[in-house]
C-alpha cells in the first residue's frame, strides 16, 4: 500500500480513540442542532454561520476540560468558525465599502475563500500530525528531479494565488499607467493583461526552479512544443497572438458593434484566445476566435463614432410628382424620434419607370443595434403616408445593405 | 420530499460509531489499525545523528513486525527533540498524541514527569520481556519508582578515523595530542556532551557524574579532589586547544563532515553516524574505542533508545503498541537489528554482540563496557531537563578555558558551583 493511501487510513485510526470520538460527537451535535434542526428555523435563521455555534462549542469545550477530557479538537473547530466569521465580516463590512462589486466578487471567490480553505486544510493536517509526513511523500522523478508532495503543493498553491491574485494589482497598475500616459481604455486593458501574463510567466519560471526541474528536460519539452506549435496548436497560438495584437491596437473592443456573419453583434468580452459577441436577434453569445478579426475585414459601426446610416429603396407611382414623393419621404424620416437631424435624412430619385419610379431614402440613427427596428418603423410610416394620400406604391426589395441591416438588427427592448 | 433535518446528524453519528467499532474490533484477517509512532532524533549539538539515520533505525526495528502483521499500518513521524514537548502538549489537548515514541531515556523521563507519556504497562507479558533486559539498562529508565519506557537499543560514542592517515588509532589522550603534533588533524567537539568521553580519561568523570545526576554531595565528600580532577580535565582541553592541528568544532556534524571530506583524520563520533560515514568513506573508515588517559579509561557517551507509550491510544492501539515493543525485544530481532544496522547495540541480555564478525561491533562493545564501568557513577537516572540546565554554563566555562579567558582553576570552581549543596 502506498504511503499516500496509508496516511488517510492513519487518520481514521485516530477517530477510533474514545477521547477523539467524544470531541467529534460534541462538534457534530452542536452543528446538527444549529444548522439543521427546527431550532435553526426559529431562532438562528438570520445569524451567520459561527455566531450560534461558537458559544455552544465554547461551553462544550469548558465542560470537557472540567471533566478532565480532551478539548483541543473542539477548540480547533471553534477557531476555524471564528476565522470564517472574521472573513465574512471583512467581506461584508470592510471590503464591500472599498471595492466595486465585480472586484470584490473576484477577490472573495478567487483569493480569500480559497485561502481560507487551504488554511483549514493545512491546520487540520497539522492537527492530525501528518502534514510533515505527507509533505515528504515522494511523487517520483520528473525531468531527472525527485519531486515531493509538499514541494509540489507549495508550488501549485503559489502559482494559483499568483495567477488569480495578479488580476487586481495588474488592473490597478493599468489605471495608474493610463493616468500617467493618457492611454486609451483599450490600451489600459492591454497593458494590464500584459503585466498579468508577465507576472504569471515569471511565476512559472520560479515554479520550475523551486521544483528543481532539470532545465535540459524543460528545453526538450519546449523543443517538442515548438514542433507542436507548428502543427497541432498553431491555431491556439495564432489566436493568442491575435488577441494581444487586437488588445494593443484597440480595433475590437468590448462595447463595439460589428458585423459578424451578416448580423450586427456587440462585443462583450475580448479574451486572449477568443472574443465573446452578443447577437440580439436570438440573444445568443458567440465565441469567435481572435484570428477571425485579425485576418478578415471587419465592419464596425463604432470605430470612430456609434452612428449608423440606414438606407433602403422603394417604388412609387410614376404619375405622382417626384418632388412631392421626395419631400414626403424626408418628412416621414425626420418624424421618427430616433433618426438624427445631422447627418440629415436624404431622399433621392433613382430611376424612372413606365408605371413606377424608384426612390432611395437614407437616414442616421444613434444606436446601430436599433437599425432593423427603426427601418421597419419608417417603412410602416411611409406606407401609412402613401396610403393616406392615395399614392399606390410597392416598396422594392431593399438594397443589399439595408437588407442585411434588417435581417441582422433587432429590437432589444 | 424535503430532506430530513436529522439526516446529516445521523450520518455523522453513524460515521463516529463505525470508527469507534473499528477501534474495538479485534485484530483479525479483516481487522486493521494504525500505530502512530514518533521517531525523536537527538537534538542539535553534541552527538546528533541525522533524522534519516533515526528513521532507518526505526524502520529496521519494525520491519519484521510489519511483514508478520500486514494489517497493522505503522505511521512514522520524525519529531525533533527540541519540538517534542510542544508537539505532545498540543496533541494531548486534542487526543491525537502518538501511540509510541522512540526516544532517548532522559527525554522520556522528562516527558513522564510532565505527564506527557504513560508509564510502562505492567502485565505478565511485559514482565517477561523486562526479565530479558539488562538490569543496568532498566535502571536508566526507572524514575520515581516506575519505568518510563522499554529499552530497545543502545548507541555509544566512539573514535572514527581515516585508516589511510592514521594506521593505528591512539589509545590515550597523550597519544591523541601526539598524533596531532605529528601532523594529522584531529577534531574535538567543544560542547560538554561531545567532550564527555575525555572526562573519564582525565579522571573527572566521578566529579561530573554528581553534577549530571543531581545527587546531593554526600557528607564528608572530598571537594578538593573533585576540584583537582576537573582542573586536570580543563587543563588538558586548554592544551589541546592550543595545538594548531586540533580543530575545535561547535557541532558534532562539523567533525563528521571534516572526516568525510578528508579535512580531519580522527574525530569522536556516534555509532549512528557510522552508516553515513561508511557510505562516504568505505574501507577508509576506521572505528575504535575512545582513548583513555591518566585518569582511567574514557567515558564514552551512551544513549539508550527506548519505547515510550502515548497517553491517547485506544485499547486496541495500546495492545498493538505493546505487542510491537515486545516484539522488537525478542533475541532474534535484537540480533538482527545489531547485525543489519551495525550502529546500535542490543539491550536483551541474552543476545551477545558478535564481536568476532565485525571490528565495528567490537569497538562498540568495548565502548559499551567502558560506559558500563563509568555508568555506575550514573546509577541515578537523570532527566533531559537536568542536562539542559547545566549544559550552557558548562559550555561557557569550557569555551573560556580553551580561549584562555578563564584559568582551569577558576573554571573548575565555576563548574563545581553548579552542583547541589548538601
Amino acid at each position: 500500500m502506498t504511503p499516500l493511501i496509508q496516511e488517510p487510513l492513519g487518520w481514521l485510526a485516530l477517530l477510533s480513540r474514545p477521547n477523539v470520538l467524544l470531541q467529534m460527537g460534541l462538534v457534530g451535535v452542536v452543528l446538527a442542532l444549529t444548522l439543521r434542526l427546527p431550532l435553526r428555523q426559529t431562532l438562528l435563521r438570520r445569524l451567520p454561520l459561527g455566531v450560534a455555534q461558537l458559544p455552544l462549542l465554547g461551553l462544550g469545550g469548558v465542560l470537557l476540560a472540567l471533566a478532565g477530557q480532551r478539548w483541543g479538537l473542539v477548540l480547533l473547530v471553534g477557531q476555524i468558525l471564528a476565522t470564517w466569521l472574521g472573513l465574512r465580516l471583512l467581506e461584508t463590512q470592510l471590503l464591500k465599502r472599498w471595492l466595486p462589486p465585480d472586484q470584490l466578487r473576484l477577490l472573495v471567490s478567487q483569493v480569500l475563500r480559497p485561502l481560507f480553505l487551504v488554511g483549514v486544510l493545512l491546520v487540520s493536517l497539522d492537527a492530525l500530525g501528518s502534514l510533515q509526513a505527507l509533505a515528504t511523500q515522494p511523487l517520483g522523478v520528473w525531468f531527472g528531479s525527485p519531486i515531493k508532495l509538499g514541494r509540489l503543493f507549495e508550488v501549485i498553491l503559489w502559482l494559483y494565488f499568483v495567477v488569480v491574485g495578479s488580476a487586481l494589482p495588474a488592473i490597478w497598475v493599468g489605471w495608474l499607467v493610463q493616468r500617467g500616459l493618457e492611454l486609451s481604455d483599450g490600451g489600459r486593458r492591454a497593458f494590464s493583461l500584459v503585466i498579468r501574463y508577465l507576472i504569471v510567466a515569471l511565476a512559472f519560471i520560479w515554479a520550475l526552479e523551486r521544483l528543481g526541474i532539470n532545465q535540459t528536460g524543460v528545453l526538450a519539452v519546449a523543443g517538442g512544443l515548438s514542433v507542436g506549435l507548428g502543427f497541432g496548436v498553431k491555431e491556439v497560438f495564432s489566436n493568442f497572438i491575435s488577441g494581444l495584437w487586437l488588445l494593443f491596437e484597440g480595433s475590437v473592443r468590448p462595447g463595439e458593434v460589428l458585423m459578424h456573419d451578416g448580423e450586427a453583434c456587440e462585443v462583450r468580452r475580448l479574451g486572449l484566445r477568443a472574443a465573446t459577441l452578443w447577437r440580439g436577434s436570438d440573444n445568443a453569445e458567440l465565441v469567435v476566435p481572435n484570428q477571425t478579426f485579425f485576418t478578415q475585414t471587419t465592419t464596425t459601426y463604432t470605430r470612430s463614432d456609434r452612428m449608423r446610416r440606414c438606407r433602403f429603396e422603394l417604388q412609387a407611382a410614376a404619375n405622382w410628382p417626384p418632388q412631392d414623393i421626395l419631400d414626403l419621404l424626408i418628412q416621414i424620416a425626420r418624424a421618427h424620434p430616433e433618426t438624427l437631424p445631422q447627418p440629415a435624412p436624404q431622399a433621392r430619385l433613382l430611376e424612372f419607370g413606365k408605371e413606377m419610379n424608384r426612390y432611395g431614402l437614407s437616414f442616421s440613427i444613434a444606436n446601430p443595434l436599433n437599425a432593423g427596428r427603426v427601418t421597419a418603423e419608417v417603412l410602416l410610416a411611409i406606407w401609412q403616408g402613401f396610403a393616406s394620400r392615395g399614392i399606390l406604391t410597392v416598396p422594392s426589395v431593399p438594397a443589399a445593405a439595408a437588407e442585411q441591416a434588417e435581417a441582422g438588427d433587432h429590437d432589444p427592448g | 420530499m424535503p430532506p430530513s433535518p436529522l439526516r446529516p446528524a445521523l450520518a455523522l453519528l453513524t460515521l463516529l460509531a463505525l470508527a469507534g467499532l473499528q477501534g474495538c474490533r479485534a485484530l483479525g484477517p479483516l481487522g486493521t489499525d494504525t500505530l502512530h509512532v514518533y521517531v525523536v532524533p537527538t537534538e542539535s549539538g553534541g552527538t546528533m545523528a541525522s533524522p534519516e539515520a533515526h528513521m532507518e533505525l526505526a524502520a529496521s526495528v519494525m520491519g519484521e513486525y510489519r511483514r508478520l502483521h500486514p494489517n497493522v499500518n505503522i505511521r512514522l513521524q520524525v519529531v525533533p527533540e527540541a519540538r517534542l514537548e510542544q508537539e505532545l502538549q498540543e496533541n494531548r489537548r486534542q487526543g491525537l498524541g502518538p501511540d509510541l515514541l522512540l526516544v532517548r531515556a532522559p527525554v522520556a523521563i522528562s516527558l513522564r514527569r510532565r505527564g506527557l507519556i504513560a508509564p510502562l504497562p505492567s502485565n505478565s507479558a511485559m514482565a517477561d520481556t523486562l526479565a530479558s533486559i539488562d538490569p543496568g539498562e532498566l535502571r536508566r529508565v526507572r524514575d520515581q519508582g516506575e519505568l518510563v519506557g522499554l529499552p530497545v537499543a543502545e548507541e555509544v560514542s566512539l573514535a572514527c578515523y581515516d585508516r589511510q592517515r592514521v594506521p593505528s588509532p591512539p589509545t590515550d589522550v597523550e597519544g591523541l595530542l601526539a598524533l596531532a603534533a605529528a601532523g594529522s588533524p584531529v577534531g574535538v567537539s567543544a560542547d560538554p556532551i561531545g567532550l564527555w568521553w575525555s572526562a573519564g580519561s582525565l579522571g573527572a568523570a566521578q566529579a561530573m557524574a554528581l553534577l549530571i545526576t543531581d545527587r546531593p554531595i554526600p557528607p564528608g565528600h572530598d571537594l578538593s579532589k573533585d576540584q583537582r580532577a576537573i582542573e586536570t580535565w580543563l587543563r588538558w582541553l586548554r592544551q589541546a586547544a592550543l595545538q594548531s592541528r586540533v580543530d575545535i568544532a561547535a557541532e558534532a556534524s562539523d567533525l563528521i563532515d571534516g572526516l568525510q571530506r578528508g579535512r580531519l583524520s580522527w574525530v569522536p563520533c556516534y555509532s549512528l553516524h557510522l552508516m553515513r560515514l561508511q557510505n562516504s568513506m568505505g574501507a577508509r573508515l576506521g572505528v575504535a574505542p575512545l582513548p583513555g588517559g591518566p585518569g582511567g579509561q574514557a567515558s564514552p557517551f551512551s544513549s539508550l533508545r527506548i519505547w515510550a507509550f502515548g497517553t491517547d491510544s485506544s485499547a486496541n492501539q495500546r495492545r498493538l503498541a505493546e505487542d510491537l515493543a515486545r516484539f522488537t525485544l525478542s533475541p532474534k530481532q535484537q540480533r538482527e537489528l545489531t547485525l543489519t544496522s551495525q550502529s546500535v547495540l542490543p539491550v536483551n541480555r541474552y543476545v551477545t554482540v558478535p564481536v568476532a564478525e565485525s571490528g565495528r561491533l567490537a569497538a562498540m562493545a568495548a565502548a559499551q563496557r567502558q560506559f558500563r564501568a563509568i555508568g555506575k557513577l550514573l546509577a541515578t537516572p537523570f532527566s533531559a531537563d537536568r542536562v539542559r540546565s547545566f549544559l550552557q554554563p558548562i559550555e561557557q566555562v569550557i569555551y573560556e578555558v580553551m580561549l584562555g579567558v578563564t584559568t582551569p582553576e577558576e573554571g573548575a570552581r565555576r563548574i563545581l558551583a553548579l552542583r547541589r549543596r548538601p
